[in-house]
């Protein structure tokens, strides 16, 4: 067992002993086995010392109970770890920043306070995952549709914290923006409702977000100022329809006018669900494309084509015109998806159509119309969050590759947010590929951008996470130069796994490193004893600055 | 001490000394007195082995036979099941629905007792009593047409490899893991 790093065992041991007396003796973990359970199943440190392992867990059943837990905490020193359903994989499953951090497992709060079908929104709390939600829903009828990332076993309030995001439209695939009014208990112990839940006696809290005064919210997104015992969520009501339309364009430089139209159409609402690029020519599938939701679709390619997507030079140009011919394969494919009434979708693929024909050559796929609800052969086949459906699909795609065939237990993500332009594609494209070079990694196929912020783009590769200990240490080099040298061009990293959080938030450095002083400032009036997730996104306390962590 | 493979071994024995036998006594109240002897459910991806639902049922097991995503059948089946006590849960799927189940599982008070990949019906490792002879019986029945039928050998036990797995009761039902 690991404890936190200025914890002595006599305090640990009497922490262990005042939560069993808060929370019940079933209710505290300790034993080895069960602490395993919290293990990052996809840690990219595995079984090295600097993996972060827990050294206990506590499953308050409510919030006087997680208070409890709280103000046990700060007499004791003993750190807590929050999570709500703790499904992080890929940003640190539900490990702690800190080792030797008690895991504060939420998953017993586990209520639907509310659906409110007629202002389409709902109030959780932390252990409702997104099943829970959607059964929620469906057993209410209430024509509500969830916005849940690839895995539906996480939860609103986990996700939205780390800023996760989804499928449907903008308003609702940015989870934490989605969401409306919150309930914190803050490190002091003291209850906090932030918006119009502030105001006792407010029937708006899930109506209106600001209240009064500074709008705290963001403060407690990939922070450790407080743990969110109650969320607010802004629900898409179900729509009449959804059109999906694919363009596909012939010529390498057709990607900056793709972007460039597509960008205009989703800003001024057109196109209002999530687009995506692909390229036909690479076999690169659209991210979430229902007609395509296998990632491991891709086939290889041949080197010299692999290679024009890279170089685009006059002669690669060349080359992708010449295949472009022989195969019938256009370079570039975008999608774009429409919800909304019936007659709505389909006039907005007309000028969505329009609006492409910019582009010389230009051709546009059959559209793809879905009505509601949607049939067993459509289930069967679709991308199941797009249509607010949670899934675990996701996880029956090994993302072993030919490329890449190493046996692979999970992933970590590479993923910069870049501008929105099709130069930053290629420019990021480049740079990436002579990193992996350098770094002895295969160049994987030219990457084609997510979508779901909106206004950025975002790039996502993915790094395999092993058990063996040299084959991480070989990523986790990789990745800590992508995100450094990503940095000096102005591109950085939205989320990422607990191993680089010091290592991204230093690249946030305006001002001498304004940002992480300001959020220093803050964690130290709020958390003097240093007690709720200390590290979490590079946040240390005071007692671990510079000291044991 | 004892290691998964000599709870496999050692049958219904093994699996109560490693507290791993019988639900715990918070919940034993709401569980019918007399453990089954076949889980209640068992899960078969069709794109695998279709046949092992049909032989399910006849051995006594409710088969649900899916496609793929593991979401639905968890949402609808499973976790009403699970929520009212811990009972044992069998199936031929994927690694990858097969890793998520597992991890829900310890939700519920449940582990996994037995694992296979591949399933290898008459290979001496499906010993034991109970759940793990229905699931030794489906296997074999799934083996006879040929099955697994998209094996991929080069695999480990990785998300698109066919496994037999079984899940069963453990020693609490707390709420813990990710
Ligand atoms: C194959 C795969 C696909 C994925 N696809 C997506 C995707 O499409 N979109 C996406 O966003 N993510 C994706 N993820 C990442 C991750 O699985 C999800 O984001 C997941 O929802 C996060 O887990 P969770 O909801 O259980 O949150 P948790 O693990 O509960 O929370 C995440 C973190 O937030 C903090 N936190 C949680 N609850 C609280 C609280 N109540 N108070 C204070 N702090 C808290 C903790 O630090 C915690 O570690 C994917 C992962 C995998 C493996």
């Amino acid at each position: 067992m690991v404890l936190p790093p200025d914890v002595s065992q006599a305090e640990f041991d009497r922490a262990i002993a005042a939560f069993r007396n808060a929370v019940g003796p079933d209710w505290v973990f300790t034993s080895d086995d069960d602490v395993a359970l919290y293990r990052d199943a996809y840690s990219p440190m595995w079984s090295e010392p600097e993996e972060r392992v827990a050294s206990a867990a506590v499953a308050p059943a409510d919030v006087g109970e997680v208070q409890a837990a709280v103000r046990i905490a700060n007499d004791t020193r003993v750190p807590l770890y929050p999570i709500s359903t703790g499904r992080n994989l890929g940003y640190g499953g539900s490990a702690p920043a800190l080792s030797g951090s008690v895991v504060l497992d939420l998953k017993r709060l586990d209520r639907v306070l509310d659906i409110d079908e007629a202002n389409a929104s709902v109030l959780v709390e932390p252990g409702v995952s997104y099943f829970d939600l959607y059964r929620a829903l469906r057993d209410t009828g209430a024509k509500l549709w969830l916005d849940c990332p690839d895995p539906g076993w996480g939860s609103p309030i986990g996700n939205a914290l780390d800023r996760g995001g989804g499928y449907t439209r903008a308003a609702f695939r940015n989870h934490f923006d989605a969401h409306c009014g919150m309930e914190v208990v803050l490190p002091s112990g003291g209850l906090l409702r932030t918006g119009m839940g502030a105001m006792p006696g407010a029937k708006t809290w899930q109506q209106y977000k600001a209240g009064f005064g500074p709008w705290v919210d963001g403060l407690f997104s990939q922070s450790n100022f407080g743990i969110v015992t109650k969320m607010g969520f802004w629900m898409m009501p179900e729509p009449e329809a959804c059109l999906i339309g694919r363009i596909y364009a012939d010529k390498y430089d057709d990607l900056h006018a793709l972007v460039r139209i597509l960008t205009r159409l989703e800003n001024s609402g057109v196109v209002n669900g999530m687009p995506g690029f692909g390229s036909p020519l690479l076999q690169r599938r659209v991210p979430a494309d229902p007609q395509n939701n296998d990632p491991n679709g891709a086939t290889q390619i041949d080197q010299a084509l692999h290679d024009a997507f890279y170089t685009g030079d006059d002669a690669a140009k060349a080359l992708i015109a010449e295949r472009v011919k022989s195969t019938g394969r256009s370079c570039w494919s975008a999608l774009v998806k429409f919800y909304g009434p019936e007659r709505m979708v389909r006039l907005q693929w007309e000028i969505a159509k329009e609006q492409f024909g910019e582009i010389e050559g230009v051709r546009f796929g059959d559209p793809e119309f879905y009505g509601f609800p949607l049939s067993d052969a459509d289930l069967e086949k679709i991308h199941k969050p797009t249509f607010g459906i949670p899934s675990l699909s996701v996880f029956n795609f090994g993302i072993r590759t030919d490329l890449r065939p190493e046996p692979m237990v999970g992933h970590q993500a590479f993923s910069p947010v870049i501008p929105r332009t099709g130069a930053a594609i290629f420019e990021a494209n480049k740079v990436f590929a002579r990193i992996f070079t350098e770094e002895g990694l295969p160049v994987p196929p030219f990457n084609l951008p997510g979508c779901v912020w909106e206004r950025a783009l975002m790039l996502i590769c993915i790094f395999p996470t092993t058990h063996d200990v040299e084959t991480n240490r070989k990523y986790r080099k990789a990745l800590r130069r992508l995100i450094a040298e990503s940095a000096t061009r102005g591109w950085g990293e939205y989320r990422t796994p607990v191993a680089y959080y010091d290592t991204v938030m230093s690249t946030y450095s305006f001002g001498d490193h304004a940002l992480l002083r300001f959020h220093e400032t803050v964690k130290d009036a709020l958390d003097p004893n240093g007690i709720v997730s200390p590290g979490r996104y590079g946040i240390w306390p005071q007692r671990n600055r510079g000291g044991p962590r | 001490m004892a290691s998964r493979r000599d709870v496999l071994i050692g049958g219904g024995s093994g699996l109560a000394a490693l507290g791993l036998g019988l639900a715990p006594a918070g919940i034993a109240a709401a569980a019918p007195s007399a453990a089954r002897a076949v889980p209640p459910l068992f899960l078969v991806d069709r794109t695998i082995a279709p046949e092992v639902g049909p032989a399910a049922e006849r051995l006594g097991s409710a088969a649900i036979s899916y496609s793929g995503d593991i979401g639905m059948p968890w949402l609808d089946r499973i976790e009403p099941l699970w929520r009212r006590y811990p009972q044992a849960v069998a199936g031929v799927t994927y690694g990858g629905a097969f890793f998520c189940l597992e991890r829900l599982a310890r939700s519920y008070g449940l582990a996994c007792t037995f694992r296979s990949c591949p399933p290898l019906p008459g290979s001496g490792q499906l010993v034991g009593t109970g759940a793990e002879e229905v699931a030794a019986a489906l296997l074999t029945a799934s083996a006879r047409s040929g099955w697994p039928r998209a094996a991929n050998p080069a695999a480990g036990e990785a998300a698109d490899r066919p496994l037999a797995w079984l899940l069963q009761p453990a020693g609490n039902h707390q709420p813990r893991g990710n």
